[in-house]
């Protein structure tokens, strides 16, 4: 086995918190977001006194509102990562990196929004005020928009039909992606689409939205809030849980990060970037994962991850995702809470907070048995990517 | 005539605009040091860097590199189109552009050449139509 290195077991996960996760909520984003942050100490065993680093969401909410609310008195630390839902991972390596500089001790990592209620809010609810901005929007207004390519089903679109006219990749592939979420979403009682199997031919009967994405390949909008607490991994030895320790993680961005279409390989992702810089930190393999948590705001996009990872070539993974090999029981157990696809979307905060249960063998009906080590991805805005590989234990 | 989308480009994607309907034709910019087509426009050259640029006519021959077919849209301007196909056009000088179609889901495949031209909306809007090539 390769050698770890840089912030290889620099700091553990030691508190998680979740609000949701719901279609439909009387709760305000700052409302969810610090519910899901109390929550996180609490479970770490903390008083908000402890925490003195905050790494706020892209959006919607800042850090000095959720350190004045949680009454934090002497915040040392905050950094903001803008990539949409790549940013809770990209959170974490920062918290890391933050924690092993000696710039702070206990690091809060929170994010939350109304996806739901702010596309359909109820009659009586005041206007939703809070926003987030991301400089791809220009690209996004300037050049998309105007052809009828509203929004990220419209604008993925573009590289994911490219992906399956090309590569020949079945829907069945990303099918299996939608079963297997969906599936595991059963055993939770936090999912959203707990109580609504799904069949492959149910899945192949959705409509499209936009070609090759059908309704069955988006993730559901949902309002929720999720946080984690970040510590040395020296101090996560005396707190209440199981620490769960940072082996490895990188970021990615495509070349170029603010557009589409112009990339010299539109496919490359900015996962395909950071994943090997992982591996290579944590010193370990992809085939050593016990479980995969991977960003599935669309299947196709999961694919392509998972690819980006190493587990199959450009337009291969149809073949690893078959036979149950990313279900329950399977080698390659993937999103073992129901991920964004049938949980609900957290921006992937969910998918940490996850192999977090996992890792404390504390997962309940969905525990990937004795599991050691597993990686958490993130994918934001125009194909960011980042990736955590967290194991059991200091 | 299709009607004008809300789009109010600023810096380069501004000066793009403005290019492409003044000479009626889609207009690419293009390193006078290095001969570089760039889009969307960038104050330095990928290639080198490079800070002189022009935005120049392209020649318009283009294949598809890849495409979509929208059959849901809640916009008032599309909803009543669907499905309609949307192309991500190669043009032969280099870079892609987005480009709409009177091509149907059945006659679009990747690699196929089109030909582009443009609709000039107002002096800051144009779109791009992309039609089968001769």
């Amino acid at each position: 086995m390769a050698t770890a290195s840089g912030l290889s077991g620099k700091a553990a996960i030691v508190g998680i918190g979740e609000f949701g996760y719901y279609r439909g909520t009387d709760q305000s984003i700052l409302q969810m977001v610090l519910k899901a942050s109390m929550d996180a100490i609490r479970d770490a065993g903390l008083k908000p006194s402890d925490i003195d680093g905050i790494i706020p969401p892209p959006g919607f909410v800042a850090w000095d509102e959720i350190g004045a609310h949680l009454g934090i008195p002497d915040i040392r630390y905050t950094a903001c990562p803008q990539m949409g839902g790549a940013s809770p991972v990209a959170g974490l390596i920062n918290a890391t990196m933050a924690i092993s500089a000696g710039l702070a001790t206990a690091v809060l990592v929170p994010i939350g929004w109304n996806g739901f209620s702010a596309l359909r809010p109820r009659p009586d609810a005041r206007p939703n005020k809070r926003r987030f901005s991301a400089a791809f929007f220009e690209t996004v207004k300037n050049y998309y928009g105007p052809y009828g390519l509203r929004s990220a089903p419209w604008w993925y679109s573009l590289y994911l039909q490219r992906y399956v006219k090309y590569y020949g990749v079945p829907p069945e592939a990303a099918g299996a992606i939608a079963v297997a979420c969906r599936k595991h979403a059963q055993l939770n009682d936090k999912a959203l689409m707990r109580g609504r199997p799904l069949t492959m031919d149910e899945y192949l009967a959705t409509p499209f939205i936009t070609e090759p994405l059908r309704k069955g390949d988006c993730c559901v909008e949902t309002d929720c809030a999720a946080a984690i607490v970040v510590t040395s991994a020296e101090r996560a030895k005396d707190l209440r849980h199981k620490p769960v320790t940072f082996l490895g993680g990188a970021e990615g961005h495509p070349n170029r990060p603010d557009e589409l279409i112009n990339r010299p390989d539109m496919l490359k992702l900015g996962l395909d970037y950071a994943a090997p810089r992982a591996f290579a930190m944590a010193g370990v393999k992809p085939q050593d994962m016990d479980f995969l948590q991977i960003y599935d705001c669309f299947t196709y996009v999961a694919l392509l991850e998972l690819e980006a990872l190493g587990y199959a070539e450009r337009g291969g993974a149809a073949d690893f995702v078959k036979d149950g090999n990313i279900e329950l029981g399977g080698k390659y157990p993937l999103n073992t809470h129901g991920g964004l696809m049938s949980q609900g979307h957290c921006w992937g905060m969910n998918h940490i907070v996850e192999a977090v249960r996992q890792l404390r063998h504390d997962a309940g009906q969905a525990q990937v048995a004795d599991c050691e080590i597993g990686l958490v991805t993130g994918y934001g805005d125009l194909g960011d990517g980042t990736i955590a590989i967290l194991g059991r234990g200091a | 005539m299709s009607t004008k989308p809300k789009v109010q480009p600023d810096d380069l994607d501004l000066a793009f605009y403005q290019a492409t309907a003044e000479a009626r034709r889609l207009c690419l910019q293009h390193c006078e040091d290095c001969g570089q087509w760039t889009h969307p426009a960038r104050y330095y050259c990928p290639a080198c860097s490079s800070e002189n640029f022009t935005f120049k006519p392209t020649n318009g021959e283009a294949e598809i590199h890849s495409f979509t077919v929208s059959h849901f849209s809640v916009e008032t301007a599309w909803k009543d189109l669907v499905p309609y196909v949307v192309i991500v056009a190669e043009t032969q000088e280099g870079p892609r552009v987005v480009a709409r179609t009177d091509l149907t889901p059945e006659e679009v495949e990747i690699g196929q050449k089109i030909r582009l031209r443009v609709e000039v909306i107002d002096p800051e809007f144009s779109y791009v139509w992309a039609e089968a090539a001769a």
